[in-house]
């Protein structure tokens, strides 16, 4: 506690643990060019080598950061005020959330005037989602149609929420509440809870039951710096067992595409081992990601140098405005994708929309940062010269 | 002299050739039989390498009732609206020619059963019950489009892809499965690729053959062979044309390939 005060004052930036950033930042880029449905150069992000992928780091780091800024609330000026301030931040994502579906819409009404082809209507029937706008539209304001790429926003809103009932508990007793999430991830797994779509039938494609255990176990570990301390500490078998862990799910990812590899995998272990859902964060991912994170953790720990480094300033930037960036990587994704499909689709076509659309990530992640201690700063100015004013 | 030099070179040739084709004959007897019994190929622009289309193993329920003499009837289970709009035939239509000019001889018979914007678990009852009724010795069941455009919960989609193939196979009928269309403005709103992937997992650790018409019609466009995004009406009638013309050779041609050469072969021989 006494830290969190004497961060106060002033260099918040320096207690951060750099990593949180990056990875987040990295988990952003990956997220941005798998997005990109035309772009190959998605084979190279983490799906396509092990069961877990971006989204995992996405989620984990949110919740370790929202455990990190809104604790120090609770900490300094109490419940009502780390309420309040993730209820904005929910705000503000609910409303980054209505924008870009009304990008999206946009993009439907295009695709559903080209694609007034037979071909499609018979089997589609693509211009279905503008028959009944109204009820297209009222969905959508309660999250409840969500357009592909933008399933990851509705999970972060949802959990958000949540997570301003459930802050003191989870400062107060974090193994507890993470008992509770464990028994809720078990509980939807067990009967299949989830959070319905429009059109009928479907469900949320993040299922924030299951989703939030993830959130959670971040923000209760942020909650534990021994616990930490001791969950990543190095020892030889849990590395050998992580590697282990990466290697297996390696060769799993690698037997989708290659059918030879497939067949030596017994059939009673794939009867076991799938389906292996996304949907509902299947353990198998959980493992992975957890193997992921132990050996990551270690051969980059807390001080490295390289964090600080001029390479790594691009992905930290981006991974300071999660939300911003994110935001501008689902609309850089559509207008990348449109490029893609109109103008060329050469393997130098993809690849200048992969650079070009995170170079734009950076510029935005960079103009927002010195904006926002500027702004800052301004602030301190301003409070400084009032005070000696009276 | 030259001359004679030549014809010894143009000789040895012939030896080195003739030796290529008897060991080529002699290593893989199936893959030349199979090539013979089904002669007429796809049209050039329709082809895809083996990479995207390689039809493996045997349809032991379609050659078992042909070996037979019996009749060759494919059951298409669709979820399509069932009239074509332009008037020019679907695949499920041209598939009894295309079948017909690969099985030369052999009666052939297609039924379409249309089931417009359900999902694989709505399809699973009426397929059962028309192949109850039909008793097709083959079904084609195209599945996964609805589901994917609902974004409906993908092992539910699995669970019914399963007894769909188990009820089928327990009434006598091989199946094949295909997947959904390809283009790049559908693919951007809508996430095929895990239903895709479900299906193509499932045929890998069962003997089920899944027709990849999602990857063949990506390969189409990435090639520039079809352009959907040509919004004249002549473009889409085209581009209506080949898919389901290509469609239907490729289906045919995967069925031929995937028909036991012995169990024509035998029948062939006997009318000639």
């Amino acid at each position: 506690m006494k830290n969190a005060i004497s961060a106060d004052s002033g260099n918040e930036t320096a207690a951060r643990d750099l990593r949180l950033d990056f990875f987040r930042g990295l988990a952003l880029w990956f997220i941005f060019v798998n997005h990109i449905p035309a772009n190959q150069i998605s084979w190279a992000t983490p799906r396509n080598f092990g069961l877990s992928d971006a989204t995992e780091i996405f989620v984990f780091i949110s919740g370790y950061t929202a455990a990190l800024v809104y604790g120090r609330t609770l900490d300094r000026q109490g419940m009502p005020m780390a309420a309040a301030q993730v209820l904005h931040r929910s705000w503000t994502l609910y409303a980054t959330y209505i924008i870009l579906f009304f990008a999206y819409t946009a993009q439907i009404a295009y695709t559903a005037r080209a694609f007034d082809s037979p071909l499609f209507a018979e089997e589609m029937g693509i211009a279905g989602y503008f028959q009944d706008p109204v009820t297209a539209l009222t969905q959508a304001i309660l999250l409840k149609f969500r357009p592909a790429n933008l399933d990851v926003l509705p999970l972060y809103i949802v959990l958000l929420l949540a997570f301003a009932l459930v802050l003191p508990a989870l400062r107060r007793r974090p193994l507890g509440m993470l008992a509770g999430s464990a028994a809720l991830y078990l509980a939807a797994r067990q009967w299949g809870w989830n959070l319905p779509t429009y059109p009928d039938g479907g469900v949320w494609y993040f299922n924030p039951f299951t989703w939030q255990f993830l959130f959670v176990m971040g923000a209760s570990l942020q909650f534990q710096p021994d616990l930490r301390t001791t969950l990543t500490r190095f020892r030889r078998p849990v590395a050998v067992a992580a590697g282990a862990v990466l290697l297996a799910s390696l060769f799993l990812t690698l037997s989708w595409k290659f059918a030879p590899l497939h067949a030596l995998i017994p059939v009673w272990l794939t009867e076991i081992l799938y389906p292996i859902s996304k949907t509902d964060l299947d353990p198998l991912r959980l493992l992975h990601f957890f193997a992921l994170a132990y050996l990551v953790l270690w051969l980059v720990p807390a001080g490295t140098s390289w964090l600080r480094g001029p390479l790594a300033a691009p992905v930290l930037a981006c991974g300071r405005q999660s939300l911003h960036v994110f935001c501008l990587g689902v609309l850089l994704s559509f207008a990348g994708q449109t490029v893609l499909v109109h103008v060329s689709g050469s393997l130098s076509a993809q690849f200048l929309v992969t650079v070009l659309g995170i170079a734009t990530m950076v510029l935005m992640a960079r103009f927002l940062n010195w904006y926002q201690s500027a702004e800052r700063a301004r602030r301190h100015r301003v409070a400084a010269t009032t005070k000696m004013g009276t | 002299m030259a001359r004679r030099q030549e014809q010894g070179r143009g000789r040895r040739l012939l030896t080195v050739t003739a030796i290529l084709l008897a060991a080529t004959l002699f290593v893989s007897p199936d893959r030349i039989l199979a090539g013979q019994s089904a002669a007429p190929s796809v049209d050039p622009a329709c082809a895809v390498p083996d990479s995207i289309l390689a039809p493996g193993g045997v349809l032991p329920r379609v050659s078992a009732q042909l070996a037979a003499g019996l009749p060759l009837s494919v059951l298409v289970v669709h979820s399509a609206k069932s009239p074509p709009k332009p008037g020019i035939p679907g695949y499920p239509a041209r598939l009894e020619g295309e079948l017909k000019r690969r099985l030369p001889g052999r009666q052939v018979s297609t039924a379409v059963l249309s089931l417009p914007g359900e999902a694989a678990p709505a399809m699973v009852a009426p397929l059962t019950r028309a192949v109850e009724n039909q008793r097709p010795a083959l079904v084609v069941w195209q599945t996964g489009t609805v589901d994917a455009m609902r974004s409906l919960d993908l092992e539910s989609f699995g669970t019914a892809l399963q007894s769909g193939i188990a009820e089928v196979q327990r009434r006598g009928a091989d199946i094949v499965i295909m997947d959904m269309q390809y283009s790049m403005h559908t693919a951007q709103l809508i996430d095929f690729a895990p239903y895709v992937s479900y299906m193509s997992w499932l045929s890998q650790s069962s003997d089920v053959f899944h027709f990849p018409r999602y990857d063949i019609m990506r390969r189409w466009v990435e090639d520039g062979r079809v352009d959907f995004a040509d919004e004249s009406d002549e473009a889409k009638r085209r581009s209506y044309e080949f898919v389901h013309q290509c469609i239907g050779q490729l289906l045919a041609q995967s069925v031929a390939t995937m028909i036991d050469p012995l169990s024509i072969g035998r029948r062939t021989g006997a009318s000639n």
